[in-house]
């Protein structure tokens, strides 16, 4: 049941009503699918990524940290090329996900879960300011408590804040 | 004694004499025969012996085994016994009385028992020609593709049943917040009053 609401128009209201009934019905038939991945699938996927960041981070970073401790270098240079690796591991980091999000679409750790990032219409891979904006609204998702991953438990597609943000979603593959 | 008695026995010996010789000489000519029988049979023994040695140098110096084996072999002997055995079943026979009766088994459990097996694996580890044979294996191509794919099908197998667990799981956690919001959203509208089924918002509208 649906009541016309003040200030609209009977079309209007009939053509939100149409809209609101297509969106769901969208929504009934992609859950009814349940193709859309699922909070432990792509924590576990994120975790994966993760672990490769981290290692290939840690693995330049000895190289790195043993090549300037042989140099002896003042302790002013030090800290401006830790400041530079910090710089750098933010970077890869971003590169790491927009790459893979706009190239197949696939992280190596979503490749292992079988999950892929699709555009919400195209259901194909994103071009890369939509990658790089689903990375911000990926840290922009976790800052609160991690409360913009976990709206996708409440969502009929599953969506995270960054899936929002960006217009896609994650489904299996 | 009485005189007598000594007087018959006196004459009792008198008269056993030749008996007595008599046996003697019989007993000794037993004897001797006997003697001569266990020294011809030693002779002969070892004639014998000497005959057969003889022979055995004359056949190993002359190859006379290898001419006989060549004949027999020639003649088709030892093919023919075999066609024969194989035709008769009799080879069947063997391995099947072998193979179905108690002494194989004895026999590999008492090879087993035996300080064979160590024995014959310590010489081995001993062995350098081992060593090198196994990192000849080790090296070859089907080994290390055949570790290389039970690695990767290991891994494989391993993220598969992630695979499988996390989308249970997915459905798991996906039903229990669906009941936490749909308890939240009873308690809500039993708090405001206003009693709305699932999906609809107070006041009658469709969320």
């Amino acid at each position: 049941m649906s009541t016309v609401q003040p200030g609209r128009t009977p079309q209007q209201a009939q053509l939100s009503a149409i809209n609101r009934l297509r969106g769901e019905v969208v929504e009934a038939t992609a859950e009814s699918a349940g193709s859309y991945a699922g909070l432990v699938t792509r924590v576990l996927a994120f975790a994966l990524d993760a672990l490769i960041i981290d290692g290939v981070a840690a693995f330049v970073g000895v190289t790195v940290g043993l090549g300037v401790s042989l140099l002896r270098l003042p302790h002013d240079v030090d800290v401006v090329i830790a400041a530079v690796m910090g710089g750098l591991f933010i970077v890869w980091t971003i590169a790491y996900f927009v790459f893979f999000w706009s190239s197949t679409g696939q992280t190596p750790g979503a490749r292992t879960m079988h999950i892929r990032v699709v555009d919400n219409r195209a259901r194909g891979p994103l071009k890369p300011r939509r990658a790089l904006l689903r990375f911000i609204g990926l840290v922009l998702a976790a800052l609160p408590l991690l409360a913009g991953l976990l709206m996708m438990l409440w969502d009929a597609r599953r969506r995270c804040l960054q899936d929002r943000i960006a217009r896609t979603v994650v489904v299996y593959t | 004694m009485s005189y007598a008695d000594s007087l018959l026995l006196s004459a009792t010996r008198l008269a056993t004499a030749p008996i007595r010789l008599a046996a003697e000489v019989g007993q000794d000519a037993i004897d001797a025969g006997r003697e001569a029988q266990r020294a011809v049979a030693v002779a002969s023994e070892e004639a014998f012996l000497g005959l057969v040695d003889a022979i055995v140098v004359r056949m190993v110096s002359e190859d006379v085994i290898d001419r006989v084996i060549a004949r027999v072999e020639a003649a088709g002997v030892a093919q023919r016994v075999v066609d024969r055995m194989l035709q008769d079943g009799l080879i069947e026979q063997i391995a099947e009385r072998v193979l179905s009766g108690p002494e194989l088994e004895r026999i590999v459990a008492s090879a087993f028992q035996s300080a064979l097996p160590d024995e014959v694996i310590a010489q081995a580890l001993a062995s350098e020609a081992v060593w090198i044979l196994v990192d000849e294996i080790a090296r070859s191509p089907s080994v290390t593709e055949a570790i290389a794919h039970q690695g990767t099908g290991f891994l494989e197998q391993v993220a598969s049943k992630t695979r499988d667990r996390s989308r249970k799981a997915d459905s798991r956690v996906q039903r229990l917040a669906e009941r936490v919001g749909r308890r939240r959203a009873r308690s809500g509208a039993s708090d405001s009053g206003d009693v709305t089924a699932p999906g609809q918002l107070p006041g009658g509208e469709v969320r």
